[in-house]
């Protein structure tokens, strides 16, 4: 090979290492580039790497007001790495003593565990991390979680219900509103309840259910303008922060998830829909003097009226017989319609999760029908009737119950189930009902407050129990400018002074809510003249006098 | 020859090593260790070891070993680094053979050997051995043109490349065809066997893909890295939350959920620790090898010395690439260690052999000495 060639050769290669390191750097300077965007964007990695290890974030709940229902707070799980404790039982001993819910035998059963790192409680408050920390042990330490925490306790709590340890909404409004509350951006929800009424509701009802000795009770206030519901209780309660488990009796929302057979107080929509279709009048005067029979079945009546009676005495005297007499006037296929129209046939539409399904009867036979007009053979959910009763409040339309607040402005969807003429009229009855017929426990001097009781014997296997009882009792109010319906209904009240039926047990406790509650819709204080309201009115009157 | 010469001679070749590259080694090997240091606890606590600092005492008796090593090795003449590649050869291909056999498996591929209770990849041995034997015959090739140097080379690398595809490991093949194809370059191979070799690599992928499901898995989490959540995405994570000055030694948080932290994963982990510091100071060092170190190879004379220095560079300096670009999610997920950095003693002798053999034949007066001859 001659000695050109040989440099030409060198020489290619001499250019070819130069061009190897030149990719090679260039490789290097890319990556490097790559590392240097990747380290500039770090604070939005950052941020999502944090949320993904212990900032889960979930929106506050708040009332009306802007009073947090439900919040998130820090809290500490202990954990301990068993391979650095120095002695199980002196740190035992110095962990109960700093914290003492902690229980000994299992305390030390996980101490000892052969896992490298153990839970030994979660959701401590910062005090009690700080307890524990200045114990100064080997071994133990504190992991940071988020937790849902419900400053207002007790209040609420059904509504509410409860999001789990990941955060994920599991019942009542945290399921309900789950992803606007997980939304992002959102740091919280806005809902329609308000906290005062909230308060007021459940401590009468919590009173009721004590005095008449009832398993529990439910109530619910809503804005029949808006649907908007205000208060929404359920009896027994529970500490949300604490919620029993799953399969708790005390978990069961009474207002919402159960349905109960209510009674008369669907005698209202009986009359109405007679009223509307013209099938009765009010100048009409009916024979509801017992014995009355539909197929062959008596329809028995709890207080026997005597002679003739018009539409209003039927209403306010609470006629079993003349309102099985509208109803078949009425007829099944019509009763359907104004039950759809009234939202009765299918589950309320409220953001609740296992709101209950209506069960409308076994059949649409005659007798049925003539039942159904008081109330019996068809079941739904205390929040459903409620939605029920603003067709009192709108002149014949409805709203369906929300927990979303109502922005003024926002059109709200209503529709009509009576003509406004036959609403207010039946409107008129019930202010009879509280003046002088069963609900006359429910008088107050200084609102106006219309009104029907109910007292459902309760049906078991094979019939209806005389003993075990719905009591409750609708209002409406005030009733010469109709906004709020209350619905109040004991859960198998025993008889006290005068019975167990809905005007004795249930009417004085909605009156002496509206009492309360009275001052923060505007409606006064009633500083004199109290009426049947009882002791809590008037203590509520006086701090203000 | 007395003692006294002998010393002498050592001297002489001590002084002719390129300060500038142990210089770059050194802060390699320093920075290895802090990180290692950094990371120990968290693997301790990940793994099965007992003794917080036991990786980072590990590291340190590796990092020992391999100074010797990589001192030795850097004072011996070109001669000697042929027959200590030799030596390698013979006994590295043996015990690749082994691990097929009884290696343990470990993340679905056996790659290690257990000798008298040192786990040995020997992948890492065999890899500078077989880019000098074939540097030594490519450079026959340039002497004696009708010398049949690619086919020796072939038959040399082939074997190996064999065994490495059967264990499998891929990411060790890879690397060592494209050091081979980089030394073909520098040998004047005629271009379009690079565009030949691309090809052949990427149907060779894609075969990988096709048979292999941990292959498969890696793949489609790199497409993915982010809502696959794989440890590329972690990765990714954890070097964007270091940000530009890093949490501070020992703070990086994400290392504890990032797989192999202290040996796949070492860059991401400086990244997160020391930031840009780290992030953009390593690739550097690496760049400054390579240039620094194929710009010598210019000099140096015997084409041996220059094929076997510039395969050994491209070696080196292409590990560290691989290693930073599946940390910063550019390529698949392989497990590859960053050289004389991560964890692992196979690795850390693996690279002291080489960066050792790489000083030797770029030792100044191994340039002079080969001028001269």
């Amino acid at each position: 090979m001659s000695g050109r060639a040989q440099r030409r050769r060198a020489w290619l290669a001499l250019s070819r290492s130069q061009m190897l390191a030149l990719v090679l750097c260039a490789g290097l300077t890319a990556l490097g580039v790559r590392a240097f965007t990747l380290a500039l964007r770090g604070g939005a990695e950052r941020g999502e790497a944090a949320a993904s290890v212990s900032a889960m974030t979930r929106a506050d709940i708040v009332d009306r007001n802007g009073l947090v229902l439900a919040t998130l707070a820090p809290t500490y799980a202990l954990t301990a790495r068993p391979a650095e404790i120095w002695g199980v039982g002196e740190t035992a001993g110095a962990l109960i003593t700093a914290l003492p819910r902690l229980q000994r035998p299992d305390l030390e059963r996980r101490l000892v565990s052969a896992r490298k790192q153990v839970y030994l409680l979660r959701g401590m408050t910062p005090a009690e991390r700080d307890r524990v920390f200045s114990l100064g042990l080997a071994g133990i330490s504190f992991v940071e979680e988020a937790r849902r925490f419900y400053p207002q306790a007790n209040l609420a709590a059904h509504v509410l219900g409860s999001a789990g340890v990941d955060l994920i909404g599991q019942s009542g409004m945290e399921r309900g509103f789950d992803a606007s509350l997980r939304a992002p951006g959102v740091d919280k929800l806005e809902t329609s309840i308000d906290l005062r009424m909230q308060y007021a509701l459940e401590v009468e009802l919590a009173g009721a259910v004590a005095r008449a000795g009832a398993l529990g009770g439910a109530g619910v206030l809503l804005d029949g303008q808006t649907g908007e519901v205000l208060a929404l209780a359920s009896n027994p309660s529970f500490d949300a922060n604490r919620p029993p488990g799953p399969s708790s009796d005390l978990r069961k929302n009474r207002a919402v998830s159960e349905r109960y057979e209510m009674g008369s107080t669907m005698k209202p929509f009986t009359i109405a829909m007679a009223l509307d279709l013209g099938v009765a009048s009010p100048d009409e005067y009916f024979n509801v003097v017992p014995p009355y029979f539909v197929s062959g079945v008596e329809i028995r009546e709890a207080h026997p009226l005597s002679g003739p009676v018009d539409l209003r005495a039927i209403l306010s005297k609470s006629s079993n017989i003349g309102a099985a007499q509208l109803a078949l006037r009425v007829g099944a296929a019509r009763q359907h319609k104004y039950f759809a129209l009234l939202g009765l046939e299918e589950a309320c539409a409220i953001e609740l999760p296992g709101s209950a399904q209506p069960n409308l009867g076994p059949d649409d036979q005659a007798l049925t029908v003539a039942i159904r007009g008081y109330g019996h053979a068809m079941s739904m959910s205390l929040v459903a009737l409620a939605g029920a009763y603003t067709a009192f409040v709108n002149a014949g339309e409805v709203v369906s119950p929300t927990l979303r607040l109502h922005v003024p402005g926002d059109g709200i969807v209503k529709h009509r189930a009576f003509s406004a003429q036959s609403a207010n009229i039946v409107l008129d009855y019930m202010r009879s009902t509280v003046l002088s017929g069963t609900g006359q426990k429910a008088k107050l001097a200084h609102i106006a407050i219309a009104g029907k009781t109910g007292t459902a014997e309760k049906f078991e296997a094979g019939g209806y129990d005389h003993a075990r009882m719905l009591s409750s009792f609708a209002a409406i109010f005030p009733a010469e400018a109709p906004r709020y319906v209350l619905l109040l209904a004991l859960d198998e009240p025993r008889p006290v002074d005068g019975g167990a039926t809905g005007g004795v047990v249930a009417a004085p406790s909605a009156a002496r809510v509206v009492t309360r509650i009275a001052p923060f819709l505007g409606l006064g204080l009633g500083g004199s003249g109290l009426g049947n309201a009882g002791e809590s009115a008037r203590t509520a009157g006086g701090v203000e006098l | 020859m007395t003692l006294a010469a002998t010393l002498s001679g050592i001297e002489t070749r001590a002084r002719g090593l390129e300060r500038s590259l142990i210089t770059a080694t050194s802060l390699l090997v320093a920075i290895g260790f802090v990180l290692a240091l950094a990371a120990s606890p968290v693997a301790a606590a990940r793994t099965s070891i007992d003794g917080v600092f036991e990786l980072a005492i590990r590291h340190a008796w590796a990092v020992l070993l391999a100074g010797v090593t990589l001192c030795v090795l850097s004072l011996v003449s070109p001669r000697m680094v042929r027959r200590v590649c030799v030596a390698l050869f013979l006994i590295g291909l043996p015990l690749l053979l082994a691990v097929l056999v009884f290696g343990g498996e470990i993340k679905g591929a056996q790659r290690w050997i257990h000798i008298g209770g040192v786990s040995l990849q020997p992948s890492e041995l065999l890899k500078p051995a077989v880019v000098v034997l074939s540097a030594w015959m490519l450079s026959e090739k340039t002497a004696e043109p009708r010398f049949p140097g690619y086919s020796a080379m072939a038959l040399i690398a082939l074997p190996v490349l064999g065994l490495l595809f059967t264990q499998p490991d891929f990411g060790q093949t890879a690397l060592l065809c494209t050091t081979l194809v980089a030394m073909l370059f520098l040998a004047g191979a005629p271009m379009w066997w690079m565009g030949l070799a691309l090809a052949i690599g990427t149907a060779g992928g894609g075969a990988a893909y096709a048979i292999y499901p941990h292959v498969r898995a890696r793949f489609d989490g790199f497409l993915d890295p982010d809502k696959g959540g794989g440890q590329v995405g972690k990765a990714l994570q954890t070097i964007s939350s270091g940000g530009v000055f890093g949490r501070g030694p020992g703070e990086g948080t994400l290392k504890m959920s990032l797989p192999d932290a202290h040996a796949d994963f070492v860059y991401a982990v400086a990244a997160e620790e020391f930031g840009l510091l780290l992030s953009l100071g390593l690739p550097l060092l690496y760049g400054w090898i390579a240039w620094r170190g194929l710009t010598l190879t210019q000099s140096a004379s015997t084409p041996f010395a220059k094929l076997a220095a510039g395969g050994l560079i491209s070696l080196f300096v292409l590990q560290a690439a691989i290693h930073v670009a599946v940390n910063v999610g550019s390529i698949p997920a392989k497990g590859m260690t960053l050289p004389l950095v991560s964890y692992g003693g196979s690795s850390m002798l693996g690279s002291a052999i080489t960066l050792g053999l790489i000083l030797a034949l770029l030792r100044r007066e191994t340039r002079m000495e080969a001028i001269h001859g």
